[in-house]
């Protein structure tokens, strides 16, 4: 479908190219494109569908074809006939209230004729078992639900290829492994997914290509991998304290009261899937207890000041050198916190928690979007500031990261139920039970 | 035939037109039946909850007897007989008519105009626009899409606000919240123009080139939206003659 040479793209403001010297073509089949962030991989794709470069003004040079045609031959609109496309945030996807809408509003795009609509609208949600949700509205859908639903936009036109951009990015594990495993028994499309996270999708694809910092390093059939590693946190555990969680009634919603006994220089994960409470949790406990500190899983949310600067010293009087050195965050101090990249806010929200002295610093699904650096970066952030003698806290639904943690509690319907240890990688059962695991794992290798 | 199903674009046609026209007429006969008329239509014709047009109406209601006030007592000296002296102000009958006309008229518009927000459907006046009143498909469904992202933008003010609050900014009280405002509007709009954009690439991605299109869902013009237009010019005419 996509064949480039020498493909070469930039963006007129920047020195970088984001694409170097890419010479590939990709077949018809499942292939996946990885690479960490900035490596060009979602640039890529958006060339495969023409949202670049007419959008960017970004530069182009060698060759690149879609469908044996030049890609400027084509008149706008035009590839999104045959190739469909599924972005990574469920939220600024849909146009329309309803489903049924969402796809006619698709359908009306592609300039089907309105005698066909009707049934075009029933034939995709049945091929794809949605039908029941032909009526819903989109946005009481879940996550995982939502994503099918713009699977299904994307289909409706019968495109020959389907580009999915980092898709799972927002769902949690099991939500994720089945609907790879939907994906997979509802659609023989062809497909090309970007993606930094390839175990979760375990013997899908039949070929990978990757890209680091705009090359291609890899381009060969695809083999089932392991997710990063990560390794325990050894600090030593010193005092031990507690907190107190109180009880939150929301709607039939109900986060029941529980006490969290902690010690110094301990790492806590707590698990549980999508809509558990978790986030309830964190709320309850950061906002009843002035000794804990929260990065908010979008850092920048904390931030409301004009510099790093005067970010840091807002509130007290006391000196910020020493915070700033040890953030790496000297060469920024006269940045808007908000020109910072992701790994700088987060540095930058941790650096205000520390000046302000809290025991616990907890963390709100820090890993969601990461690349594999930017995931060892916040390890060493988190063991660092453990091994100081602070508590660190997250809530994740990501197993491969959690396992930095020394403790784990679990969560589900509002109920936390823990403290375990290591053991609980090897139940199954429990695993199961809190939703954290499907039937079979995919490619875990849970030692 | 009920008013809501009255396509949106003519009954915006009609409303603007009737509005317009009372601007000519100071007679407060006129404004007075233009106003008990609409809420008859709006009592025969709609399923509207009376509870929340009363509350919509509060303000407006509050304008009304202020504009009543300020007309009567520092209003022009318009002379004439001495009804009442109010605050050592001499109010004549003049005076008087020319108070009630006007707070009749914020009255007037305001029932005319909350009769076509409780009765038409956004999406559907959206849609109606773009059909009827050529409206560009461009403007129109991101219109839509502007509706959709109210939810969120609420959600994320929300977000912010709590962690702001975290960190010791004082939001207890409306008015610290208020004080507060311009650090928020930073972070909101950067927020929603990075939304904006993926939403733009999204639609662009499903074939959305603003361009040539087909349209499903048909909002027609009925011959029953000119009998609606017929009883509201009607009206209009009737409230002339009561005034003359």
């Amino acid at each position: 479908m996509v064949e480039t040479e020498s493909l070469h793209f930039q963006f007129p403001e920047s020195l970088d190219a984001i694409l170097e010297d890419v010479t590939v073509s990709i077949r018809p089949g499942r292939t996946m494109l990885s690479g960490a962030s900035g490596s060009g991989k979602s640039t890529f794709l958006a060339l495969c569908n023409r949202l670049f470069p007419e959008n960017c003004d970004g530069i182009l040079q060698g060759r690149l074809k879609l469908f044996g045609r030049l890609h400027d031959d084509y008149v706008p609109g035009e590839i999104n006939q045959r190739v469909g496309t599924v972005f990574q945030d469920p939220d600024t996807q849909f146009v329309m209230e309803r489903v049924d809408e969402e796809l006619i509003f698709t359908l009306e795009n592609l300039s089907t004729p309105i005698s066909e609509i009707e049934r075009r609208v029933t034939e995709i949600l049945e091929s794809l078992q949605l039908s029941a949700y032909r009526t819903r509205e989109i946005d009481s859908l879940s996550g995982g639900e939502k994503q099918r639903i713009a699977v299904a936009c994307a289909l409706v036109g019968r495109p020959e290829w389907l580009l999915l951009d980092e898709p799972l990015t927002h769902l949690d594990p099991v939500t994720a492994y089945e609907f790879v495993e939907w994906l997979d028994r509802v659609t023989g499309l062809n497909v090309i997914v970007v993606e930094h996270r390839p175990h979760l999708w375990g013997d899908y694809f039949d070929w990978h290509i990757e890209l680091e910092r705009g090359r291609i390093v890899r381009n060969e059939s695809f083999c089932p991998v392991d997710d990063f590693a990560f390794i325990k946190s050894n600090a030593s555990l010193k005092n031990p304290y507690h907190y107190t969680i109180e009880e939150v009634r929301r709607d039939s919603f109900q986060l029941k009261r529980s006490e969290l006994h902690v010690r110094a220089g301990e790492v806590i994960a707590i698990l549980g899937p999508n809509g558990s409470g978790k986030s309830t949790f964190l709320r309850s406990l950061t906002e009843h207890d002035r000794r804990v500190g929260l990065v908010p899983q979008s850092p920048e949310h904390l931030f409301f000041m004009n510099s790093v600067e005067s970010e840091l010293q807002f509130g007290h009087e006391d000196s910020i050198e020493s915070v700033l050195s040890d953030m790496s965050l000297l060469d920024q101090r006269h940045l808007h916190p908000l020109s910072l990249s992701h790994g700088q806010k987060r540095r930058l929200a941790v650096a205000i928690q520390s000046l302000t002295n809290k025991q616990l610093l907890a963390f709100d699904e820090p890993t969601a979007g990461q690349d594999e650096p930017s995931l060892h970066a916040l390890e060493l952030l988190m063991k660092r500031h453990a091994e100081m003698g602070r508590t660190i806290l997250f809530v994740t639904h990501d197993l491969s990261f959690a396992r930095i943690a020394n403790t784990f509690y679990l969560m589900k319907d509002g109920e936390l139920s823990g403290p375990f240890k290591d053991e609980l990688w090897q139940d199954t059962e429990t695993l199961r039970h809190y939703q954290l695991q499907g039937r079979r794992a995919r490619c875990h290798s849970m030692t | 035939m009920s008013l809501h199903d009255m396509n949106p674009t003519v009954k915006f046609l009609t409303l603007t037109f009737v509005m317009f026209g009372l601007a000519l007429f100071y007679n407060p006969w006129t404004q007075l039946v233009i106003v008990v008329g609409t809420v008859l239509i709006q009592w025969m014709a709609t399923n509207v909850s009376w509870k929340r047009w009363l509350l919509f109406l509060i303000p407006f209601l509050i304008t009304a007897l202020g504009t009543f006030w300020t007309t009567l007592v520092f209003g022009k000296d318009l002379g004439g007989e001495t009804l009442v002296t109010i605050l050592s102000q001499e109010v004549t009958i003049e005076e008087r008519d020319v108070a009630i006309a006007l707070s009749l008229r914020v009255l007037a518009f305001t029932v005319l105009s909350l009769l076509f927000m409780l009765t038409t459907d956004s999406k559907r006046f959206v849609m109606s626009l773009m059909q009827q009143a050529k409206l560009s498909p461009t403007i129109a469904y991101s219109a839509l899409v502007g509706f959709r992202f109210i939810p969120l933008l609420k959600r994320e003010l929300q977000q912010l606000q709590y962690a702001h609050r975290l960190r010791g900014v004082p939001l207890d009280t409306r008015w610290e919240r208020l004080r507060h405002v311009p650090k928020l509007l930073l972070p909101l709009l950067a927020g929603s123009i990075r939304r904006a954009e993926r939403v733009a690439f999204s639609m662009e991605a499903r074939g959305f080139t603003g361009g040539k299109r087909t349209i499903y869902d048909r909002v027609e013009v009925k011959s029953s939206d000119f009998i609606w237009s017929g009883v509201f010019f009607a009206l209009f005419g009737f409230a002339i003659w009561a005034g003359i």
